[in-house]
Parts: structure tokens; C-alpha cells; sequence
């Protein structure tokens, strides 16, 4: 539990329902988070502030999840991609497994499957 | 036969060796023919199973593309309901989560606000699975005198305000007098909805900023005696394979999440039950014209 305050999550999705849902259960967990609605925003956010935490929807109109993640590695190259996804088929997912996403989780989200996530992730 | 004398059994001998080696010649081309056909029943044989083929192959390729169709609505469909259902279930998970800490954890006021954001996600949903009962046309068909007119009216009543903000003007230009339509009022008004928020799309699409025009037409046509109503937009109009496959229900240019492919295959299932017709013409770049026709009704008519 020490450790907790080091993480910094930043939430990208087009849905607000599913930001916010996500932020404030980030926060519960002891989890500092920010969410944004695309992936421009989460670029331009990431350089200016440090985070090492990054949820993307996989499926979205203006920049994919996978594409953010291949953008924010840039900038913050040790940052864990956690890939969310409401209706993304599986080839998807297996690509940002295999460019290095820890997890992907598909909406509405398993709650102690999450649960379990973040624990492991703060642990 | 060997002719050894020229008289007249000799002329008979080389007559008949003639008549043999003719024979002969015919029997050849006898056989060269019989071969010919042979030879041409195989390629018609041939031709007829890649004919078979081909037939198969399109059976295939149509069954493969209303199988992407599926497959492409059933993603839409997924997505659009699966990020609402994320703020229904795991907002409830997660108040529990934070009663069962703390039975106080969250104020009445801070309970309400996320049972709000619940409710709206809910509510979402079911419109989503309503305008897929609505493409099953599970609504009762009512069938009642209509003034077209009035219709249009309350449609761009209800849609102007949000059109203007978007910079687009309707303008209308509605026949006086035009005789009545029967049918039900619910549908025909989510028929010109269904229209105008695809031209309202189309305008948007070509440019998000500028904005366009909306024009709706109303006229009688006496000589058919029926209703004919003219929707056109300024938009990006469309080329000629998506006319094609426009009315095809699932089938959509939308990105996910923009749209499920169904709008246009309900309007066109609620104009053929109204035993209308309709008919879109479209230039790319310029815009998009649907012509709706109606059978007039006349109150004589009433049994």
C-alpha cells in the first residue's frame, strides 16, 4: 500500500459514462486519474504531466486504443496499457497483447476481474 | 479392284473404285465430325460446371456479404450498448463496493448523482433495443386519415432548433391543400426523421462547420393521384454502389457507434407498408434528393 501513490492512470475513452466510471474507481483504489475523450488529448496531456498508467479503448473513431499506446510509449516509455474494448474483435486485442498490453478487458467490465487487476498492478 | 480392260466392266471397275475411295473419304469425315462433336459436347460440359461454379461462387460471395453485414451490425450493436452497460453494472458494483467499506460512504446527494448517471445509461440501452424492435416492425399498424403537411411541421418543430445550431436551415415549401395520406402518424414521423438526420449526417460530413441546406417538398401528384414529398440536402451525397445498397437493412457507411445500418431498411419496411414507394437521387460532392410517394385518401373513400 506505500507504493499506491506512485501510480498515475490516465483513462482514454469517447464514452463519458465509462471515464467516469473508471476515475472514480481508480481513486477508490488509491489510484490518481485523469480521463480524456481522444487520443490527441491523451498525447497532448501525457507530455505535460507524467503517468504510468494508460486504460484505451481499443475501438475508437479518431485514434484506436493500440495507436495511443504506440504514441504514448514515446513519451512515457514505461507506461503499463491496460486496453478496454466494447466491441473489438479478438485479432485486435491479440495485437496490443503482443505489442505489450499487460491486459485487455471488455466492457461492461468484470468487477472483481478488475479488481483483481489493479491490485496486482499497485501490489 | 484391280482394272485390267477398258471396256465396259473396266469403266464399272474404275466407277466402282471411285465410289469406294469416295466412301472412304466420307467415313473420314464421318469420324472427324462424330470426334468434332465429341469434342464440343466436352467443352460445353465444361463450360456448363464453371457456369455452376460461378453460380456458386456468387451464392457464396452474397451469403459472405450479408454474413459481414451481420457481423458489422452485431460490432455496432455490441459497442453501443456495451459502454451504457458498463455505467449500469459496474456503477452499482461499484457503490457496493464503497457501502460495504463504509455503510456511509456516499452522501444522499453524491448517491443521487450516480444513480442519475445510471438511470441516462439504462435509458440508453432500451432505445437502443426499442429501434431494434422497431426494425422487427413489431408496432401495430394504425391506419388513419394524415395531413402530410402536418407531419413535415412537427417534425422540423421538433429537430429545428438542433439544426440551426449546426448551422443547417430547413426550408419548406408545402403544397396548400394537399389531400390526405392514411397510415399511422408514429412511423410516417420517424420516417422523415430517420431522412432528415441522414441528410443532417450527410451536410455534416462534407463539412462539420459551414452547414447547408434542408429542403422539403410537398406536392400532389393528380394524374397517379398520390402524395409525393421531396427531402434534399446540400451534403456529400453518395456514389452509386451505396445507393445500391442503401435500403439493405445493417448495411451503413457509418463508423461503430455512429450508427447501427438500420435507420434507412425501417423506412423503407414502414413506406412499403404504406404502400408507397421511394426513390433517391444522389451526386457526390452536391447532395441527395429522396422522393417518397404516398396513395392519396380521399374521406369518401371511408367504409
Amino acid at each position: 500500500m506505500t507504493d499506491e501513490k506512485k501510480f498515475k492512470a490516465l483513462i482514454v475513452d469517447d464514452e463519458k459514462v465509462v471515464r467516469d466510471f473508471l476515475v472514480r474507481f481508480l481513486r477508490l483504489k488509491g489510484i490518481e486519474a485523469k480521463a480524456v475523450e481522444d487520443g490527441y488529448q491523451a498525447i497532448e496531456l501525457a507530455r505535460q504531466e507524467e503517468f504510468n498508467l494508460l486504460f484505451a479503448e481499443a475501438n475508437m473513431r479518431k485514434m484506436d486504443g493500440l495507436q495511443i499506446f504506440r504514441e504514448i510509449k514515446k513519451i512515457r516509455p514505461g507506461i503499463k496499457f491496460i486496453m478496454t474494448t466494447g466491441s473489438a474483435m479478438d485479432e485486435m486485442l491479440e495485437q496490443g497483447k503482443k505489442e505489450g498490453a499487460i491486459a485487455s478487458i471488455r466492457k461492461p467490465f468484470d468487477f472483481d476481474e478488475l479488481n483483481t487487476l489493479i491490485d496486482s498492478i499497485i501490489e | 479392284v484391280e482394272i485390267s480392260s477398258s471396256d465396259e466392266i473396266g469403266q464399272l471397275a474404275s466407277d466402282f473404285n471411285k465410289m469406294t475411295e469416295d466412301l472412304r473419304k466420307t467415313t473420314v469425315s464421318r469420324d472427324e465430325l462424330a470426334q468434332e462433336v465429341t469434342e464440343r459436347q466436352t467443352a460445353e460440359e465444361e463450360l456448363r460446371s464453371t457456369l455452376e461454379q460461378l453460380k456458386e461462387t456468387q451464392a457464396q460471395l452474397i451469403q459472405s456479404a450479408k454474413m459481414a453485414s451481420i457481423g458489422q451490425l452485431a460490432a455496432g450493436l455490441a459497442h453501443e450498448i456495451n459502454n451504457p452497460l458498463t455505467g449500469v453494472l459496474n456503477n452499482v458494483q461499484l457503490i457496493k463496493m464503497e457501502m460495504e467499506r463504509k455503510a456511509d460512504a456516499l452522501s444522499p446527494a453524491e448517491l443521487k448523482e450516480i444513480l442519475d448517471v445510471i438511470e441516462e445509461a439504462a435509458l440508453r440501452c432500451k432505445n437502443i433495443t426499442q429501434s431494434l424492435l422497431d426494425f422487427s416492425r413489431a408496432s401495430k399498424a394504425v391506419n388513419q386519415p394524415l395531413s402530410l403537411n402536418e407531419i413535415i411541421e412537427r417534425v422540423t418543430g421538433l429537430i429545428g432548433q438542433e439544426l440551426r445550431l449546426q448551422n443547417i436551415t430547413i426550408q419548406t415549401d408545402l403544397k396548400p391543400q394537399l389531400p390526405l395520406i392514411k397510415g399511422n402518424p408514429q412511423l410516417l414521423q420517424q420516417v422523415f426523421m430517420n431522412v432528415i438526420t441522414n441528410s443532417q449526417w450527410a451536410i455534416k460530413k462534407k463539412s462539420p462547420t459551414e452547414g447547408g441546406t434542408i429542403t422539403i417538398k410537398t406536392e400532389y401528384d393528380s394524374q397517379n393521384d398520390r402524395v409525393n414529398i421531396y427531402i434534399s440536402d446540400t451534403g456529400i451525397g453518395m456514389s452509386e454502389e451505396v445507393k445500391k445498397r442503401l435500403f439493405e437493412p445493417f448495411f451503413t457507411t457509418k463508423d461503430v457507434g455512429e450508427g447501427t445500418g438500420l435507420g434507412l431498411s425501417v423506412l423503407y419496411g414502414i413506406i412499403k407498408d404504406h404502400q408507397g414507394t421511394i426513390e433517391v437521387e444522389s451526386q457526390v460532392n452536391k447532395g441527395t434528393t429522396f422522393k417518397i410517394s404516398l396513395p392519396a385518401f380521399h374521406q369518401k373513400e371511408t367504409v
